[in-house]
C-alpha cells in the first residue's frame, strides 16, 4: 500500500559508486597518514575549516547556555537555598580556620624566601576563555574554547578553572582551540602530593571519568605519611605542565601491584560537569625553566 | 539538484554545530546524540550511495578536525556508512520507519564498536564492560531518539519540497 518512488530521469553523468568509495577511501587513508607524519596538514584543516566553523559555535553555544540557564533558573533556586544554608556554615568554619592559616602564612613567607620559591602559580599570566563545543564522546575528554592563535594561545598551555587544573591546549587553530582534559583516558601527569612531596603518575581512567574521578599510580610512600584528602599537585618533573598547579585530592589509597608503590583515585578540584569557562596559563613549561635557571644564576 | 544539495550541506553544518555546541548542554549520562551519522544515514537512503558517501566522508572530516587527533578516521568511518545505506535506496518507502531504523542501529553500533576498538582496545584498555554501559549505550539511545524527528524531516524535505520541483514521483502499485 505504501508508495514507492521512483526516480524516473537519472542524472546526466553519474560516477559508479565503487569508483567513488575507492576516492574517498585513499582520501581518507591518505590524511590519516598524512596528519600522522606530518603536523602542517592538520595545520591547514584546522585553520580553514575549523577557523570557519568556531564563530558559529560560539554564537550557538552563547545562545544555547543562556536559554538553558533561564529555563533551568526557576528549579534550582530550592537547591540554591539549601546550598546556601550549606555555604554559610561553611563560611564560618573557614573563617576560623583562615585566622590559623594566617598565622601560618608567615611563616610560609620566610620559609619560601629561603627556598626562592616565589612563584606559585596565581603569579602566571593568565587569559579567559570560553567554552564554545564539548567533544561528544560522553567522557568530558576534550572541549574547543574560542580563543586560538590570533590571541597568543600555543601548543601545550596550561589551562584551569576554579583554581584546579583541567588539562591543556592540544590543537590550535586561528580562533580556537582544543583542550585535553585530565580525565581523557590517555592524559598521564607527574604530580606529587603537596606536604609529603611524593611523586606519582595522575592518569585520567575511562572508567572513572563518568564519576568525575582520576586514579594515580607509582606512588611512592614508605612512611605512609599519605592520607585520604591530601592535595595533590603538578610536580616539577613535568615537561607539560608547569609545577604547583592544584590538581585535586586523594580519595582513596590501595597497595599496587608490585607492592611497592601505591595507587589509588583522586578528587579533581574541578567540576567538569558544569564548567563553561577557563583559564589559559599564557607561561609554556620550556619557558618558565629558562626563568628558573636565571633566578638560579 | 543544486539546491538539493545546497539545503543538504547547510542541513549538515546546523547539525554539526547542535550536536557539538547545544546538545553539550542537555547531556544524558554525559552523552550527546550522535546527530551527522543519522543525516549521512538519511541522505544514503533517499539519494544514493555517492551522494551518501560524500556527504558521510564530510560529516567525519568536520567531526575530525575538531575533536580527532589525526584527521580521516571518521571521515572514513562516515563515508563508508553513507556507502551501505546506500545500497538500501531502493528499498527505502516513504513514511516507514523500518528500515531506516535498522540502519542508523547497525550503522551507530559498528562506528562505536570502531572506535572503541581502535581508540582503546589498541592501546591496552580492555574496559569493554563500562566503555560499552558507561559510554556505547546512553549515546546509542539517544542517538535514535534524536533520529526518529531528523526522519520526519528529512521526509518532509524529500517529498514535500522538492519532490514538487523534480521529477520524482509517487506511484502507487
Amino acid at each position: 500500500m505504501s508508495p514507492r518512488i521512483k526516480q524516473t530521469k537519472t542524472e546526466k553523468f553519474l560516477m559508479p559508486s565503487k569508483y567513488l568509495l575507492l576516492i574517498y577511501t585513499t582520501v581518507s587513508v591518505g590524511l590519516m597518514l598524512l596528519t600522522f607524519f606530518n603536523s602542517g596538514v592538520e595545520q591547514f584543516f584546522k585553520n580553514t575549516i575549523g577557523g570557519a566553523i568556531a564563530p558559529f559555535q560560539k554564537g550557538v553555544s552563547f545562545a544555547a547556555e543562556s536559554i538553558i540557564d533561564k529555563a533551568t533558573r526557576v528549579a534550582t533556586i530550592k537547591e540554591l537555598r539549601e546550598e546556601n544554608k550549606a555555604l554559610q556554615d561553611k563560611i564560618d568554619s573557614l573563617t576560623e580556620e583562615n585566622t590559623l592559616l594566617l598565622e601560618e602564612q608567615f611563616e610560609l613567607a620566610d620559609l619560601r624566601a629561603l627556598y626562592e620559591l616565589d612563584n606559585t602559580y596565581s603569579n602566571y599570566e593568565k587569559t579567559g576563555a570560553r567554552i564554545i563545543a564539548w567533544d561528544s564522546n560522553g567522557f568530558y575528554s576534550s572541549f574547543i574554547v574560542d580563543k586560538g592563535t590570533d590571541n597568543g594561545i600555543l601548543m601545550d598551555m596550561n589551562v584551569i578553572a576554579g583554581g584546579g587544573l583541567v588539562g591543556r591546549i592540544t590543537d590550535v587553530g586561528k580562533n580556537w582551540a582544543r583542550v585535553t582534559t585530565i580525565l581523557d583516558d590517555n592524559s598521564k601527569i607527574s604530580s606529587m602530593v603537596l606536604h609529603t612531596q611524593d611523586h606519582m603518575i595522575t592518569c585520567g581512567d575511562l572508567k572513572l571519568s563518568q564519576s568525575g574521578y582520576i586514579t594515580y599510580e607509582q606512588l611512592g610512600d614508605k612512611d605512609n605519611l599519605v592520607k585520604q584528602g591530601d592535595k595533590v599537585v603538578t610536580s616539577y618533573v613535568s615537561d607539560k605542565y608547569l609545577p604547583g598547579i592544584l590538581i585535586g585530592y586523594i580519595a582513596d589509597i590501595r597497595m599496587g601491584d608490585n607492592n611497592l608503590t601505591k595507587s589509588g583515585s583522586i578528587t579533581p578540584v574541578v567540576d567538569f560537569r558544569n564548567l563553561t569557562q577557563v583559564l589559559i596559563i599564557t607561561q609554556l613549561r620550556e619557558d618558565y625553566e629558562d626563568l628558573d635557571i636565571n633566578t638560579d644564576r | 539538484m543544486i539546491q538539493k544539495r545546497i539545503i543538504a550541506a547547510v542541513l549538515l553544518l546546523v547539525l554539526f554545530v547542535l550536536q557539538s555546541s547545544v546538545f553539550c548542554h542537555l547531556t544524558i549520562n554525559g552523552a550527546t546524540p550522535d546527530l551527522l551519522i543519522s543525516l549521512v544515514v538519511l541522505i544514503a537512503l533517499f539519494r544514493g550511495s555517492n551522494e551518501g558517501m560524500t556527504y558521510g566522508f564530510f560529516a567525519g572530516l568536520l567531526l575530525d578536525v575538531f575533536f580527532s587527533s589525526f584527521i580521516g578516521f571518521n571521515a572514513l568511518h562516515y563515508m563508508f556508512v553513507g556507502f551501505l545505506c546506500g545500497l538500501f535506496k531502493d528499498y527505502t518507502i516513504a513514511f516507514d520507519l523500518r528500515i531506516p531504523a535498522l540502519l542508523i542501529v547497525v550503522s551507530k553500533f559498528i562506528v562505536l564498536l570502531s572506535t572503541y576498538v581502535f581508540k582503546f582496545l589498541l592501546f591496552g584498555r580492555f574496559a569493554f564492560g563500562t566503555y560499552f554501559v558507561n559510554i556505547m549505550l546512553p549515546e546509542f539511545f539517544y542517538t535514535i531518539g534524536m533520529f526518529i524527528p531528523l526522519f520526519f524531516l528529512m521526509m518532509f524535505l524529500e517529498y514535500k519540497v522538492f519532490a514538487k520541483k523534480e521529477d520524482v514521483t509517487v506511484e502507487r502499485p
